[in-house]
């Protein structure tokens, strides 16, 4: 076998063994070592036997190194390949250096940070599959998602867009609340939002939540103020006018508080003794004070991150990089965890020169970034990580090391100094000193980042009242308000109830059809989140009332009364309801979880309804686009009516259970047969029941059902007397009169009887 | 605060505000058994015909406000093309203008102003409506007039 033709054999079988193991790849699971070790042993094999390999197998070597989370090793011999004299890479080799920018990201972002948030000795710089695996699996959740929970960038009370202050909120039917200028959406296209992703299509103007900017105005006036300035210097720089903008971004920063000069940059790098020069010596303008931000005095209002990197970009197209930079840092300091203001702060540092500084940013940017976002930054990115590889790779003599023999033997001093190797296989690149050092940085970098916390940059005067939050409806402070598309806000019981008379704006008027038949309602998040915040206790306490209300709407004590029909015990009773009184019951006994109610047959005295009833349990409900709905119901339990109420509108009752009273023991043989005598007459009565007639009686009560087994013993007796019962052709009188038996057998007479009356009638026919 | 016999809080709260904060030239008592009951009364306004009288109204919340509307009701005779002679009032946002959004106050205060601004063209009464618009200096004086007898020194 000659050695090109080894040489060819080791890679095609690397190549199959790769294709192998990722066809067995299951979904879900991550980037392993399957297939990857194999790789990495051949490659070894083939440096033993003294061949020096092709570049493309070293390309392959360092895949596999990346794909086995052995970034350290990876890098060294990623900076082996692309040493000087080396071919510039061509895109398979580009390709591998994108899924070593996304290993190093997936790895950061799952970085632990321990216990202790000082102790600055990091575990282990690599990340094995095992490490991995350690995470729940399916809920991996990177930065960024962590992020999202609170908001773009970490504040709550901006724009879910920008992040800034509301400049003219609006506030989509998914909860969440943007400036209008920040919901871009094409015609017919839609928008998805930033925050949920829910695709909204707007058929109207998109209007400003009037509760909202009413806050924002006596919240942050002033922050608004600078906002504006800080858009009018935007459009200048759109319109290329760079030095106007500076100029309105420094009256932006100037009225956003005190000038911010207690500016702690979020990257300190210790000196490095393989850098020449100092380069990444901490600017000395800088405060050292980590807290300074958060000690910040009340009255303060803490800067907008946002102008800092608006500034930031027009310093940059200016060429003004050094002032560029220190405004990207005060952006990162004020937001953290803003992947754009680290993606300034590299673009800045490049622009310096301090590649290394700012490939850190970049990636550091990757982390706080979601997924589609990512991809074109990923390119740019990859480029950065080629001209730091560049940088520190080995001179153009550098040469791959032979291994020596088994494993454990090993006479190398060098093993010893790196405790990651231990265990793996053997080096066959130098260690790059600089480029592991810079790798500790990333991972340095990224704990104290998920340590970091976004402080609230919007303050809150504590001038806030209770009623800043009332309802115009139930005059209380919201609960679960919901922001109609005319910009009006109303709790979310509050609206349905007001809905269910009228399907228009209670303030305004405006058509709500379409908003109710779409029944997506979401809680307007920013309203919910400055109650919780800013008047906790007055939150709880409302939030008490409504689990208290609720539970008194529905309970058994005070238990609501449908007035419609007769409804039996094990009885299906589909209802339409479409009066309002009765959907608000509807709607109360399934939010509840209660899913019942009680039916009585309407009687014409002053009582208004019957004294015995049947309780009817929720099985579904299907809504028409105009809030009117279908029940499906099934007969429980009957119930004896004590005192008569009204609730909202319908009727309520406190009730007692009503049930048969137990046949003697001596009695039981004679019910036992009475029973079967009655279900004979009954099945002889269905047959004779004209075939259309049969069906439409099974379309509508299901089949009679099967008898039970000691049936005598139950509540209401057997079910089929009460399925029989209701689809014979009775007034409600006469279903009312079986309803108030107490007795099994009185009920099987009279059933007997009606049978044999209803008999005789078909006869005759 | 649990509410009074199973009044809804919004009742209660529109009633201490009422109270705490009463609407200049009307008032709005509830009833000592009643809560959904108020005795109302409206000063006639300035520059009205019905300056100088004091008018009786009876307001009534029925079960479901507020998703409808309070029922009004002048228990003082006044002539005006809105108001019958039963005291019944033609008011839109008394029928279906009505919005849940509106409170006691709200429905006082265009009552008030029906008083400043009677609309012949709407009319409850249709004489009263008819004199108005074919003469309105005699369907003031008959407005005054009534309101002199009936609507002063009670």
């Amino acid at each position: 076998m000659s050695t090109a033709a080894y040489s060819t054999n080791v890679s095609d079988r690397a190549r199959l063994i790769l294709q192998i193991h990722r066809r067995k790849k299951k979904p879900g699971q991550t980037m392993g070592d399957d297939g990857n070790e194999p790789v990495i042993r051949l490659f070894e094999e083939t440096l033993r036997t003294g061949k020096e390999p092709s570049t493309e197998d070293i390309w392959r070597y360092a895949g596999a190194l990346t794909r086995v989370g052995r970034i350290p090793e990876a890098l060294d011999v990623f900076a082996y390949c692309v040493r000087p004299r080396s071919n510039s890479p061509n895109l398979t080799q580009s390709t591998w250096l994108s899924e070593l920018l996304e290993k190093m990201v997936s790895c950061l972002n799952h970085i632990e940070i321990g216990p202790r948030p000082n102790a600055n000795k990091e575990s282990s710089p690599t990340l094995t599959s095992e490490q991995e695996s350690t995470e729940p699996s399916g809920k991996k959740r990177t930065l960024y998602q962590r992020e999202r929970e609170k908001g773009p960038t970490g504040c709550c009370f901006g724009c879910c867009g920008c992040g800034g202050v509301f400049c003219y909120p609006v506030t989509l039917s998914c909860g969440h609340t943007f400036c209008k200028r920040c919901v871009r959406y094409k015609e017919g296209l839609g928008y998805s939002c930033s925050m949920c992703g829910q695709k909204h299509t707007f058929s109207s103007q998109l209007v400003v939540s009037v509760i909202i900017a009413e806050l924002v105005e006596k919240l942050w006036s002033n922050e608004m103020e600078a906002a504006k300035l800080r858009t009018e210097g935007n459009a200048l720089f759109e319109e290329g006018n760079c030095e106007e903008a500076l100029r309105k971004y420094d009256e932006s920063v100037t009225l956003g508080g005190a000038p911010w000069n207690g500016c702690q940059p979020f990257l300190t790098l210790s000196p490095d003794p393989m850098t020449k020069g100092g380069t990444l010596k901490q600017g000395t303008a800088y405060s050292q004070n980590p807290h300074e931000f958060e000690s910040m005095s009340e009255d303060e209002t803490p800067d907008d991150a946002l102008v800092y990197s608006n500034r930031s970009l027009a310093y940059q197209r200016l060429g003004r990089a050094e002032e560029a930079l220190r405004d990207a840092e005060s952006a990162v300091t004020l937001r953290p965890k803003w992947a754009k203001a680290h993606y300034r702060r590299g673009a800045g540092q490049r622009s310096l020169g301090r590649v290394e500084e700012a490939f850190i940013s970049f990636l550091l940017c990757l982390c706080l970034t979601s997924e589609p976002q990512a991809s074109p930054i990923i390119s740019e990115v990859t480029k950065v990580l080629l001209s730091v590889l560049k940088l520190c790779s080995p001179g153009a003599g550098c040469k791959l090391k032979r291994p020596q023999g088994p494993r454990d033997e090993d006479s190398d001093p060098s093993r010893q100094e790196d405790p990651s190797d231990a265990g793996g296989s053997q080096q066959l690149v130098k260690p790059n000193t600089r480029l592991r050092h810079l790798w500790e940085r990333c991972l340095s970098e990224a704990k104290k980042l998920k340590r970091s916390e976004t402080v609230e940059f919007l303050r809150v005067k504590n001038d806030v009242k209770r009623g800043d939050f009332d309802c115009p409806l139930c005059l209380r402070m919201y609960w679960q308000p919901i922001t109609t598309p005319c910009g009006h806000t109303f709790c979310k019981s509050c609206l349905e109830r007001s809905l269910d008379h009228n399907p228009e704006c209670p303030l305004c008027k405006g058509p709500l059809d379409l908003f109710l038949a779409k029944r997506d309602w979401k809680v307007t998040q920013f309203l919910e989140y400055a109650m919780q915040t800013l008047l906790p206790e007055e939150f709880e306490e409302r939030m008490k009332i409504h689990e208290e209300e609720l539970r008194n709407a529905t309970g058994f004590q005070d238990m609501p009364i449908f007035v419609c029909t007769v409804a039996f015990p094990s009885v299906q009773c589909p209802l339409h309801v479409f009066e309002p009184r009765y959907r608000l019951m509807m709607r109360r006994a399934m939010e509840s979880g209660t899913r019942h109610f009680g039916m009585c047959s309407p009687t014409s005295d002053a009582q208004g309804f019957s004294g015995v009833g049947t309780l009817l349990e929720i099985r579904d409900i299907q809504y028409f686009p105009d809030g009117r709905s279908v029940v499906d119901t099934i007969g429980a339990k009957r119930f004896r009516v004590l005192t008569r109420g009204t609730r909202d509108g319908y009727n309520t009752a406190t009730v007692e259970p009503f049930m048969d009273m137990p046949p003697s023991e001596d009695m039981l043989t004679e019910l036992k047969k009475k029973h079967d005598e009655v279900r004979e007459e009954a099945e002889r009565w269905m047959e004779g029941v004209a075939r259309s007639t049969r069906d439409n009686i099974h379309l509508h009560f299901g089949s009679m059902p099967p008898v039970e087994p000691e049936y005598w013993t139950l509540p209401n007796g057997p079910a089929w007397v009460w399925w029989v019962i209701a689809i014979l052709p009775l007034d409600n009188n006469a279903q009312l009169a079986f309803l108030h038996m107490s007795g099994m057998e009185k009920r099987l007479n009279a059933l007997l009887r009606i049978l044999g009356y209803l008999g005789d009638r078909n006869g005759n026919i | 605060m649990s509410g009074v016999g199973g009044l809804p809080r919004r009742i209660i709260k529109e009633t201490q505000r009422l109270m705490a904060e009463p609407v200049p030239g009307i008032s709005a008592v509830p009833d000592e058994n009643n809560a959904r009951y108020f005795h109302v009364v409206v000063a006639g306004p300035e520059g009205s015909p019905f300056e100088g009288g004091v008018f009786k109204l009876e307001l009534f919340l029925p079960e479901e406000y507020p998703m409808s509307a309070p029922k009004v009701r002048f228990l003082t005779k006044i002539y005006h093309p809105n108001v019958d002679k039963l005291g019944r009032i033609c008011l839109d946002i008394l029928k279906d203008k009505w919005s849940p959004a509106l409170q006691i106050r709200t429905v006082l205060l265009s009552i008030q102003a029906l008083l400043s601004a009677p609309n012949p063209d709407d009319p409850l009464q249709n004489d009263v409506a008819e004199l108005w618009k074919v003469n309105e200096a005699e369907a003031l004086r008959n407005a005054r007039e009534w309101t002199r007898l009936y609507a002063m020194g009670n």
